[in-house]
């Protein structure tokens, strides 16, 4: 798992590297790695640390020759790769048109027709092929991440599991969102206008569990 | 090769990028060809940067894929697609171990050509929630280039 979990780190922090063993034998690589460590981990002010999700004895022996192998002298620890994952990922948006918090007044516990957001900056010589993701966030409401939920909460207008998903801080959906989308139609056109409609924690576990044949019921003890 | 349950496990992680009846497309995109849905194909912005510089690996598929992660690539499909819009793709071998280290480690140095990710990454900025706390600056060790492909395989 080194190389996706490098290439994760880097993608949600903006700062790791990857050091195989044969890297582990590259000059010119280690006396690089060494100086972004002295310098660029201090200027931002991270904690330099070495991970590993397949083998804690080839990380604790490279955390301990870590200034050997670069030639500088280095304070860093090893780690548990669980405890570096950020808890606020870095993410990429369009530039100034990341989204902003609206109220959105529920009717009948559903949250109607949803403005998608329209890429701005950034188009393509035919509008329907532009694809994007566009994530609805709730400000005290978060979904259970399962496969099984993305449709049941963004009801009725998707109905294949490969569209939607429930994600760490809401629902997620492909956009524009429609199945066919006519050639030369402007993006504002076709872009889908969800129905979000929030479920109960117990409501939710049903939806996963009954299409495997499981129930669930609260406990008697009322948790 | 991954086995199939660790397809199936990643065409799962992957939706809504998952395209419900063919299991394999994912498995076979090799740049090779154009895109089609869910994707969309860079090379169709409006906007295009007007040269590429697309940085060649020394030697070696860990070498490439390192450098790819961090700078891009620019096969030949889309290199022909770029080409037909007026985009110059400049071919940079990296003859010398230290240019390439130099452009793997990423230290952020002004004044850095135009890599093959700028393609994709037209209109794009970075985010973060407030407040922002650097965090980690980590060293992933590994023991091999391929260990992604069997965990079992890795050894003290």
């Amino acid at each position: 798992m080194g190389f996706p979990l490098f290439y994760a780190l880097k993608r949600m922090s903006g700062m790791a590297w990857w050091l195989p063993s044969w890297l582990r034998r590259d000059h010119a690589y280690r006396l690089e790695l060494g100086s972004a460590l002295e310098y660029d981990a201090r200027r931002e002010g991270r904690d330099p640390v070495v991970v590993s999700a397949s083998s804690s004895a080839a990380r604790d022996r490279v955390a301990s020759s870590l200034s050997e192998l670069t030639g500088r002298v280095l304070s860093i620890a090893a780690a548990d790769w669980r405890e570096v994952l950020p808890d606020q990922p870095l993410r990429l948006y369009e530039r100034d048109n990341e989204g902003r918090t609206e109220l959105v007044p529920l009717y009948g516990g559903e949250a109607l027709d949803l403005q998608t957001p329209i890429p701005r900056g950034v188009a393509t010589t035919d509008p329907a092929a532009m694809r994007w993701l566009t994530e609805i966030q709730g400000r005290t409401w978060t979904p259970i991440r399962h496969r099984e939920l993305g449709t049941r909460l963004l009801r009725d207008m998707f109905v294949s599991p490969e569209l939607v998903r429930t994600t760490r801080d809401g629902v997620g959906y492909f956009s524009p969102g429609g199945v066919l989308i006519r050639a030369g139609a402007s993006l504002e056109s076709v872009v889908v206008r969800p129905t979000l409609r929030p479920r109960s924690v117990l409501e939710q576990l049903r939806a996963a569990l009954e299409p495997h044949g499981w129930t669930s019921e609260p406990s008697d003890k009322g948790i | 090769m991954p086995t199939v349950e660790q397809k199936e496990l990643l065409d799962r992680r992957l939706a809504p990028f998952r395209e419900r009846g063919d299991s394999e497309w994912l498995h076979s995109f090799n740049a090779t060809s154009g895109l089609a849905w869910p994707f969309t194909d860079a090379a169709s912005f409006d906007e295009l940067p007007g040269s590429i510089v697309n940085p060649i690996a020394p030697g070696g598929a860990a070498r490439t894929l390192l450098l790819t992660a961090i700078a891009g690539r620019v096969p030949l499909a889309l290199h022909g697609s770029l080409s037909e819009r007026g985009v110059s793709v400049v071919n940079e071998p990296l003859r010398r171990r230290y240019r390439w280290a130099s452009i793997v480690v990423d230290r952020r140095r002004g004044g850095q050509p135009t890599y093959p990710w700028a393609i994709a990454d037209q209109g794009l900025a970075t985010y973060h929630a407030a407040p922002w706390r650097a965090g980690h600056a980590a060293v992933v060790v590994a023991d091999t280039a391929w260990d992604f492909l069997c965990s079992t395989r890795s050894s003290a």
